[in-house]
């Protein structure tokens, strides 16, 4: 019995000494083309650093829970915490990350230069938070993180329909104005009715109905085309009990009407059509259009070895704006490397690494890397960087943010199932907002 | 060993299953039944509509099996037939992630499933049922009929001899030898029902805006909501949500247990006969033929899907199969500890209890009720209850981390894989025990005689059910994915969300079904082995 305990122990011993394998950065994100294309650079940075980067590239909700948890119970399991703006609010104020002047306090030496090169608008809705977050009333702001990506929607078309003569031909007789990539709401409805041609099997777009957020980022970037707000502040991570809710603007009951509009030429069956299902039908063929988000669009051409899906262009969603969207580093202050964990970032951040991942699928938030040309080959740079160069808040990101995303989602799918009118879905939306915000900010 | 050892041994297990669950159990204090009382959040509803729909599901799931197994009752065990009805293990060996995508590759695009969404939510729920039955369905087909087996051939003789009708028969024969198996399987099966979110959430994406949440649906959104916040509210959302969730399941638990066994202890009672069963004499030709017929479409309606599905898929299992060597082994090796432990359990609760578990009774029902308890807490919280715990234990070792994860497997498994075992013990009778024990056998000799030589079959069964059980479970596998890759989460990661890639997930599908037909494959040596050493007797 004695000898075995000895076993026992010494082996325990023995396998816990293994482990240790000294600056081991832990990565966590949700996995897509931002978190593959910084994997796609671990080797360059390890063999001119001493430091083991381990990336946990989990589905969008245990990445969320887990790192969640890891703060919660100060397990300190990641280093680097790849989250998106609604998590900013919650990561701040429970003084679970570092912010950006601590981080640099702790690296000497560190190239801030590309600080200027970053879209200000996205850094701004992605990594700036109050400094002082319980007196918000004060409005000083800091920088929490560096965003490491920056999204918005687009609009994605086939261009083999766009470009088919037939086609143009068609329009042009029905509308009397030549066939186009829509710019306003009017000429997107206009476009999705004129595709839509049960005889040839096409549709004229592919809308995301489903719960989870999909519906509620499609629609208030359709809300958008109509100058409409769901709250009237100016950051998605702002506002308190008595920001106003814009719901019953004419501009929203208009959205509202919109885009139940566009039922007749909708494919897919609404309310089970997520991102991943939009893009497989997208694949098909059989529709004209979509709203699309941009970290999705690498997954939509990418062929492998450099090869790219022709069959897509890419333009900025219908109206002048864009939403912003996107995410941060976040640096766990249960980090046993901040520092090191830091220096990862800033190397990532250097617009020579940018210009790298942007070519692995990286919606990157700096501005002067979207024109280096070994990047114009990316089919979507273009609309991308147009967008982000006028995208503005429009997405909730502040602890209210998932009642607002769920509260519209259900009223705009019951207005879509005629269960409701806009009028009615609306008003339901903002009574339950209203209702949620009072108990949350109490 | 005495009887107080085995009880301790008993008690000791579950007492640490029960520690699993501590975060949760401890917390009962601040526990907070507003939500219940809340108009506006919908949670009551959303709870009567999975409770309804879990014990329409457990009943249909019993129903099914029982008389699906009715009709094979002419197919022999050791018949080439009975053998390959091994199959009908293998959509359970898929798992719900698995089965979600199967079903989405083969009806997703077409005119019916489009219908299905667009209809009320009864319409999906139907469906599920329907997916239950090929997920579970088939299986309890299976194993009713294997219980089937062990009806004495004396009896089959002396109904044969005296006529009996087919009424009598069920009434008589089949249904007091099931009653057990039924109890059993119907928990199973409104379990799994109640705690359902893979496929419902993945086929339809269940949503409040179409009144289609499960309650599972419900914690989740409403969890992921409140970690906007802090972990702390979202954890108090999760464990009040999560007591009335298991309040309530224990109920419903306890009136299906009621109707299952009121409902066939009348009927076993009852002294009416129906004479137009006596009438309807059915050749034995035509009985066989309708019974290998029978067998026969449910061989196919397990193998037709799958090989319909082969056709969607790239045969490319290179990096998956790398990906997946490791868990693998993992998996094997915790289902090695799981099964072990848990025909321990149904040893130490046989000898333990010998009249208290001898059979399924009223008595019994407080014990299996115990164990059944871990069964009824949502999964989510179990997974809270499991980052609180490795927030004391710490994740400083990789070594340490593989034991804790072996460990809770073994604990989370003990449940399902337990009862299992001790519904199989029942066939040990007190008689017999006492029997051995007055000639005062050595321990080792009394298990080898009572058990290990007797359940051989019934345990490597339960090896291939403990592997799936493991492969394809969700939470365990979740919380230790970073260190020990799951199955379950990778695949979920292909076929949903930024990183999908439908080309990589047919990959883990093709290592899915690889390993449900491996699992067949075990079965069917078994079986043949046995059918084997049954000829030569």
């Amino acid at each position: 019995m004695k000898n075995l305990l000895f076993w026992l122990i010494a082996c325990t011993l023995l396998f816990t000494s293994c482990d240790d394998k000294g600056s081991k950065i832990t990565i966590i994100g949700e996995n897509s083309s931002n978190i593959q294309a910084m994997e796609s650079l671990e080797k360059e940075y390890e063999s001119n650093h001493e430091v083991d980067l381990v990336f946990k590239p989990n589905t969008w909700e245990d990445a969320f829970n887990k790192s969640n948890q890891d703060f919660a119970n100060k397990t300190g399991l990641y280093d680097i915490i790849l989250q998106y703006n609604f998590s900013l609010s919650s990561f701040v104020r429970n003084d679970y990350v570092y912010n950006l002047d601590e981080l640099k306090q702790m690296t000497k030496g560190g190239d801030y230069s590309f600080e200027d090169k970053l879209f200000e608008n996205v850094w701004k809705e992605v990594g700036y938070y109050y400094k002082n977050p319980q007196s918000p009333q004060e409005g000083e702001l800091q920088s929490v993180g560096y965003p490491f990506s920056a999204n918005t929607m687009l609009l994605v078309y086939n261009k083999q329909l766009f470009n088919d003569p037939q086609q143009q031909q068609a329009y042009k007789e029905r509308y009397g104005q030549e066939l186009s990539v829509p710019k306003d709401m009017e000429s997107f409805y206009r476009v999705a009715e004129f595709f839509t041609q049960p005889e040839k099997d096409l549709k004229g777009v592919v809308l995301q109905g489903a719960t989870g957020g999909w519906l509620y980022y499609e629609w208030i970037s359709l809300l958008q085309g109509f100058d409409g707000k769901v709250m009237d502040k100016d950051q998605g991570w702002k506002g308190n009990a008595s920001t106003p809710i814009l719901l019953m603007s004419p501009q929203s009951i208009e959205a509202a009407n919109y885009y139940k509009s566009l039922k007749p030429f909708n494919a897919g069956n609404f309310t089970t059509i997520d991102a991943v299902e939009q893009r497989n039908i997208l694949e098909k063929g059989k529709v004209a259009m979509g709203i699309i988000w941009s970290d999705y669009m690498w997954g939509l051409i990418d062929e492998g070895n450099g090869k790219f899906d022709e069959r897509f262009g890419f333009a900025p969603t219908p109206g002048d704006k864009s939403i912003i969207a996107g995410g941060a580093f976040y640096i766990n202050k249960q980090s046993k490397y901040p520092a090191a964990a830091f220096e990862y970032e800033l190397y990532l951040m250097q617009e020579t690494t940018q210009i790298k991942m942007i070519q692995q699928g990286l919606c990157s938030p700096m501005k002067t890397a979207y024109d280096a040309p070994e990047v114009q080959k990316v089919p979507y740079i273009k609309a991308l960087k147009t967008s982000l160069e006028r995208a503005v808040y429009m997405m909730e990101a502040a602890p209210d943010a998932d009642l607002i995303s769920n509260a519209l989602t259900s009223a705009l799918q019951k207005i879509w199932n005629d269960e409701l009118t806009a009028e009615q879905g609306m008003q339901q939306a903002k009574e339950e907002i209203e209702r949620g915000r009072a108990e949350l900010f109490k | 060993m005495n009887q107080l050892k085995w009880k301790l041994l008993v008690i000791c297990l579950l007492a640490l299953a029960a520690g699993f669950v501590v975060p949760f159990l401890a917390h009962v204090t601040s526990f907070n039944s507003a939500v219940l009382f809340d108009p506006y959040n919908q949670f009551s509803s959303t709870l009567l509509r999975t409770i309804g729909y879990a014990l329409v599901s457990g009943t249909v799931l019993i129903a099914f099996g029982f008389g699906g197994a009715l009709l094979l009752t002419q197919v022999s065990f050791f018949s080439q037939l009975g053998k390959n009805l091994g199959i009908l293990i293998l959509p359970i060996t898929l798992g719900n992630v698995s089965i979600a995508f199967i079903c989405k590759l083969l009806i997703g695009d077409s005119a019916f499933f489009s219908s299905v969404v667009a209809e009320s939510v009864y319409y999906k729920l139907a469906f599920l049922i329907a997916l239950q039955l090929w997920q579970f369905g088939l299986l309890f087909i299976y194993l009713f009929w294997l219980n089937f087996q062990g009806i004495s051939e004396v009896r089959h003789q002396y109904a044969i001899a005296t006529k009996f009708s087919l009424y009598q028969k069920l009434k008589d024969i089949f249904l007091p030898h099931s009653i057990n198996i039924a109890i059993l399987l119907g928990t199973l099966g409104f379990v799994f029902s109640v705690f359902e979110e893979s496929k419902i959430q993945y086929l339809f994406k269940a949503s409040r805006g179409t009144d289609s949440e499960l309650i599972t649906n419900w914690v989740a959104r409403n969890y992921h909501s409140a970690l906007l916040v802090n972990p702390d509210r979202a954890r108090e959302v999760a464990f009040n949500s999560g007591y009335i969730i298991a309040a309530f399941s224990l109920l419903a638990l306890i009136a299906l247990y009621l109707v299952i066994y009121f409902s066939a202890g009348i009927t076993m009672r009852s002294k009416v006969y129906f004479s137009i069963t006596r009438d309807l004499a059915i050749p034995v030709k035509i009985k066989k033929l309708l019974g290998n017929g029978w067998a026969i479409l449910l061989i196919l309606a397990v193998i037709v899907p799958v090989v319909i599905c082969f056709g969607y898929i790239q045969f490319d299992l290179g990096q998956s199969i790398l990906a997946m060597g490791f868990p693998l082994m993992m998996v094997f090796l915790a289902t090695l500890v799981a099964t072990a432990t848990a025909i321990l359990f149904g040893i130490a609760a046989r000898l333990g209890w010998q009249k208290l578990l001898s059979a399924f009774t009223n008595r019994s029902l407080l014990f299996l009720m115990a164990l059944f308890l871990l069964l009824i807490i949502p999964p989510l919280v179990i997974l809270i209850s499991g980052f609180n715990w490795m927030g004391l234990i710490g994740y400083n070792s990789e070594w340490l981390i593989y034991a804790i994860w072996i460990a809770g497997h073994t604990i989370l498994s003990l449940p399902v894989l337990g009862s299992f075992v001790l519904f199989n013990h029942f066939r040990v009778s007190t008689r017999e025990l006492n029997y051995l024990q007055v000639y005062r056998l050595h321990t080792h000799e009394l298990l080898k005689l009572s058990f290990f030589s007797r359940f051989k079959a019934e345990y490597l069964l339960l090896f291939i059910i403990a592997f799936s059980f493991i492969w394809n479970e969700a939470i365990l596998n979740n919380l230790f994915s970073d260190y020990i890759p799951s199955f379950v989460s990778g695949l979920k990661m292909l076929i949903t969300g930024r990183g999908a890639d439908y080309s990589q997930a047919f990959g883990y599908l093709l290592v899915s079904m690889l390993l449900a037909f491996l699992s067949v494959a075990v079965w069917r040596f078994i079986t043949e082995k046995a059918a084997k050493l049954q000829s030569a007797s």
